[in-house]
């Protein structure tokens, strides 16, 4: 007891130098993640604008360009900017078009609603000539139409006048499975939930496919219910969306890939992990194809994996421990290639110092022995 | 006892301390050594692994529409018909004569006219859309030299007069009516389809056979004159009214 208190600070010393050690090197699987990410070029947001807004899918090349405004670095701004602009311009004309000859105007008779529906934002269903334009489109559709699940939403679109916020919804999901953008499980729930009057269900439905469509556009909307097999699919993708500024952003760019991580969450939507994952998705979203394929091969979980002192420390302290944890990351990651050997080195150096002392005492004791006996 | 015993210790450990801890020293500065090298190794690996060689870019946009701009016009073929006929009734008979001729109609697509706007390239589905103008018929070329003839006169008319006369009369509007013509749905589609096509070929020669590239119409760069669009498609019979006038100093006129 008397040689462990004698070594009472070389003790510490090497409790601090390890607690630190195991602090950082824990963290070296997601240090590295990190750095993979940082090294990826960013997205090119307004070439992608630019190729949404020629092939006349408007209200994403809209939603692009804002998540690109939101996030990207000063120099891909002004880029951004002038094909956000660009693209408005051509929505007006376009939606000015359809407004003054109607729906036949724009271009290939069969698809005018599903390209209107992908021309425009969701806020033009707010008010206004566009939302009658929609719901006078959903109802053109049905004329000769024998597919049984658009004459059901025509019926829906009856029920939704209880919900006027969401009258144009089922012209959306006509447009969407004109286009064949509904999967045959939505469809056929749509389907039986109709048949069965099943009004509180179709509704919370609608008001899902609502929130994705204000997110991630209206014809955004409709792709993604390529991707979704039961209403519990949309209602998670909306959740998804909703939590996430950029939700609607990394589902675009992630495609399948990212509708499945979010529909395979068994966690609540406010889990630390469910979190993390969605903060890594839209990381990876952010760095485009690169990023989703390292996102593929499984780079993503060490970052959803939270470090144990996070946990610690929210355990302690009711901050927001993951903001201060991701702002030390941020300041460690380029050092941590020098800072893990530093403290490796401080933890063998108080090691090999506290058994060099005690070998020394032990000799000088085993050489003072007779005297002091 | 214990106080007389701890004063040497407190001798040795003093002794201890005046010594420089040469051993840990450099057992610690080989493990820093070790691990830094081996952390910088790993580090390295890892960022390697994510960058992909960018050897092979996408070519810039502007250059590739510059270079679809050379081309000019993407032509398509149509084969089809033109009958015209004129007849005259009167006291001395009847005389009608119908001329059928093999027509070509040429179509094209300016892509003189295409802008750098007009192509844009997606990073996300790595995949070329092109916007170009609606094709235009360029072109309508009547082979009267595989025309086919039939001629009937009443019991008082000549053959080598009035039906010649009639036939002139009924050739004169082979141009005129072939320039009317327009394309049933079925041969637009086959113009949109085979301009697609032929587009595509073009940027595919230009970007590599791998491309995926995507093309659409344009209705903002819409012909100058709408009525020569294939847009404005109208099944027509190729029937010529009797007593349809020669459109004076059309050109390509009648045969």
């Amino acid at each position: 007891m008397t040689r462990l208190w004698r070594a009472k600070w070389g003790l510490l010393r090497l409790a601090l130098a390890a607690f630190l050690l195991w602090v950082v090197a824990a963290d070296t699987g997601a240090r590295l993640a990190r750095l993979q990410l940082a090294a990826m070029p960013d997205f090119d947001y307004a070439a992608e604008v630019a190729y949404l807004r020629a092939a006349g899918r408007y209200g994403e090349a809209v939603m692009v360009a804002d998540a690109g405004l939101a996030s990207a670095d000063a120099e891909a701004q002004p880029a951004i900017e002038r094909e956000r602009a660009a693209t408005v311009d051509e929505q007006g004309s376009y939606l000015r078009r359809a407004k003054d000859l109607g729906l036949g105007a724009l271009s290939g008779q069969g698809t005018s609603l599903e390209s209107l529906i992908g021309a425009v934002a969701a806020d033009f269903f707010i008010v206004g000539d566009i939302r009658d334009l929609v719901i006078q489109g959903g109802r053109w559709v049905v004329d000769g139409e024998t597919d049984e699940l658009i004459l059901v939403l025509s019926g829906v679109g009856v029920a939704t006048t209880v919900a006027p916020e969401v009258d144009w919804v089922p012209a959306l999901l006509k447009a969407a499975r004109k286009a064949g953008a509904m999967t045959r499980g939505l469809g056929e729930w749509v389907l039986r939930a109709a048949k069965s009057a099943n009004k509180d269900a179709l509704l919370a439905f609608c008001r899902d496919v609502k929130t994705l469509a204000e997110k991630a556009s209206p014809g955004g909307a409709a792709r993604l219910l390529r991707h979704a097999e039961t209403p519990e699919d949309v209602a998670k993708l909306a959740r998804f969306v909703e939590r996430n500024p950029a939700g609607a952003f990394a589902l675009h760019v992630s495609g399948r890939h990212g509708t499945d991580l979010v529909k395979g969450t068994a966690r609540a939507a406010d889990d630390a992990a469910t979190l993390a994952a969605d903060r890594v998705l839209i990381a990876a979203a952010k760095k485009g194809e690169r990023g989703l394929a390292w996102h593929r091969a499984g780079g993503w979980r060490p970052l959803a994996r939270p470090h144990l002192v996070v946990g610690v420390a929210k355990a302690l302290w009711k901050g927001n421990a993951e903001e201060l944890a991701a702002r030390l990351a941020a300041a460690l990651d380029p050092r941590g290639w020098w800072l893990v050997p530093l403290l490796g080195a401080w933890v063998v150096f108080e090691l090999t110092l506290l058994a060099w002392r005690a070998r020394a005492q032990a000799a000088f004791r085993s050489g003072l022995g007779p005297a002091t006996a | 006892m214990g106080l007389f015993r701890r004063a040497p210790d407190r001798v040795e450990h003093a002794r201890v301390r005046r010594r420089w801890p040469l051993v840990p020293l450099a057992l610690a500065g080989a493990v820093f050594g070790g691990l830094l090298l081996y952390m910088r190794a790993v580090e390295r690996g890892a960022i390697r692994s994510v960058l992909i060689d960018d050897a092979e870019a996408a070519r810039p946009v502007a250059g590739v529409a510059q270079s679809i701009r050379a081309m000019k016009l993407v032509t398509v073929e149509v084969n089809t018909s033109v009958t015209s006929d004129s007849a005259d009734d009167s006291w001395r008979g009847l005389v009608q004569a119908k001329v059928t001729a093999p027509v070509r109609l040429l179509y094209g697509a300016d892509l003189s006219r295409l802008s750098a706007s007009s192509v844009a390239f997606s990073p996300l589905e790595k995949s070329w859309l092109v916007r170009i103008p609606r094709p235009q018929r360029i072109a309508t070329e009547v082979c009267t030299d595989s025309e086919q003839v039939e001629v009937e006169v009443g019991w008082m008319r000549l053959r080598s007069r009035a039906g010649e006369y009639y036939l002139g009369l009924a050739r004169r509007d082979l141009s005129a009516l072939a320039r009317e013509i327009r394309l049933s749905d079925e041969d637009a589609r086959f113009v949109h389809a085979t301009t697609r096509e032929q587009v595509e070929a073009l940027l595919r020669k230009l970007i590599g056979s791998e491309a995926r590239v995507r093309v659409e119409f344009d209705d903002m760069l819409a012909p100058a004159d709408p009525a020569a669009a294939t847009r404005e498609v109208a099944v027509h019979e190729s029937e010529s009214p009797a007593a349809a006038p020669a459109p004076p100093g059309a050109p390509g006129g009648s045969p």
